[in-house]
């Protein structure tokens, strides 16, 4: 757990520390607030080796954070919902919070990123060379998405998706849909139920 | 080596076993005692330079006699793709499916859900081979057969009738005929690289090998369609087409 570190951004210092509070019950998570203020966040989170970025959907809704979530591709974004509006589905958080969310929601919401978070890294390391963003195409395709949805799905072009598919290809040497989709099982990427739940 | 008409057939079988496979197709038992290539061909009634060139192209992989497979005619060629669907569909599917029951059932905790998961991964690609074999015997074979038949015997009208009656073309079935031995290659990539059943990698060598073998002989097989009979239908529906 020891390198992953959260980047809190909310508009509120309160809601900020809040958050920041119940991770820290969390052991040996480290969390970082990032001021409103600060016009630099990218340096920000450089330095503080930020890899989830919690963002109130104020703040996320603001030019500077949409050109971030955009362009960096290892950076994970959390969401806080503060208002009642819907931001775009087409969005991916890896964890989305409501302002009033219980702080047992909260910890398990944060449990459940972890288990996977630890589960991506585990597997990038050890059990093959294929990049974060390559497994999260590698489980699009395997829940069996098109290549102009997932390039929706991830804000990327359709060629960029194909290049990607390629890559898993020569790494993995698995070429069929089916075959990735048996390898996504087998490294729990996805997992059974979510095929089921498509099949029904 | 290159097998000749005067080699002993049983030489060739000693030399290599997979071409059991073959002789069998052609319909040929064993006992051929000393007999040589040519007269157990003669026996069985056999086109011994056809014999000659498929159990080459299994022996070696460098060997296609393209050209050469091109003179015969389209119904010695389809009668022999029939027999290896039957090679398939009877002795290699059956075969390979019970080895990986037999891991499912020897095997325990993870190695066991896994080799589930490539069990139904085995399953799903026999009924994609099913259905694409069935396609082919019942309307891309008997298209080709009727269309030889016609294009060596029939008179204007026949052929002028057959072509305006029929919606196929031999291309609309080389855009679809997909790499079918791709997921075979899955199967044994995902088998060698990603399940570890400790307790009977004995069994799991097995069926790889057998996964290997029929992967060899689809690639031999849809070559054959691809490289010889669909070039070869094209220029008999375009002189059909020109009438």
């Amino acid at each position: 757990m020891e390198n992953i570190t959260i980047g809190i951004l909310t508009e509120s210092y309160v809601i900020s520390r809040g958050i920041q509070f119940i991770i820290s019950k969390n052991n040996g998570l480290s969390s970082h607030i990032i001021p409103n203020s600060e016009l630099c966040i990218k340096n920000n989170i450089v330095e503080n080796n930020i890899n989830l970025l919690i963002v109130s959907d104020n703040v996320f809704e603001e030019p500077k954070l949409l050109k971030l979530y955009k362009t960096d591709r290892n950076l994970n974004f959390g969401l806080i919902r503060t208002k009642q509006v819907s931001l775009n589905s087409m969005f991916e958080f890896k964890i989305d919070f409501d302002l009033f969310d219980t702080e047992s929601i909260i910890k398990s919401k944060l449990d459940k990123y972890l288990e996977s978070a630890l589960n991506s890294n585990k597997l990038s390391l050890e059990d093959s060379e294929l990049s974060k963003r390559e497994i999260e195409i590698l489980r699009l395709v395997a829940l069996g998405k098109t290549n102009q949805a997932i390039a929706e799905t991830l804000f990327i072009s359709k060629h960029t998706v194909v290049t990607h598919r390629k890559k898993i290809t020569a790494k993995l040497g698995i070429k069929t849909i089916s075959g990735l989709t048996v390898y996504a099982l087998l490294n729990s990427i996805i997992e059974t139920y979510e095929i089921d739940e498509l099949n029904k | 080596m290159n097998i000749t008409a005067n080699i002993k057939m049983a030489d060739i079988i000693i030399q290599n076993h997979h071409l059991l496979s073959v002789i069998n197709r052609f319909g040929i038992q064993l006992g051929f005692g000393e007999k040589s290539v040519d007269s157990v061909c003669k026996i069985y009634n056999i086109n011994t330079d056809f014999f000659l060139d498929i159990i080459n192209s299994f022996n070696d992989p460098d060997f296609f006699p393209k050209q050469k497979l091109k003179t015969y005619p389209l119904n010695l060629i389809v009668d022999y793709l029939y027999k290896t669907h039957d090679y398939y569909l009877n002795v290699k599917i059956p075969e390979i499916n019970s080895l990986i029951n037999e891991l499912v059932e020897s095997s325990s905790g993870e190695t066991a859900n896994a080799i589930k998961l490539i069990h139904k991964f085995y399953n799903e690609y026999t009924t994609q081979l099913h259905q694409h074999i069935a396609f082919e015997e019942k309307t891309v074979y008997p298209y080709i057969l009727k269309l030889e038949e016609l294009y060596n015997e029939g008179d204007e009208e026949q052929k002028k009738l057959f072509v305006s009656n029929n919606k196929f073309i031999i291309k609309d079935y080389a855009i679809q005929h997909d790499n079918i031995e791709e997921k075979i290659y899955d199967i044994k990539n995902l088998l060698i690289k990603y399940i570890s059943p400790e307790d009977n990698f004995i069994l799991c060598f097995k069926i790889l090998g057998q996964l290997a073998h029929l992967e060899d002989d689809i690639k031999d097989h849809s070559e054959m369609e691809n490289k010889i009979i669909v070039p070869k239908v094209s220029i008999m529906e375009n002189s059909l087409q020109n009438i």
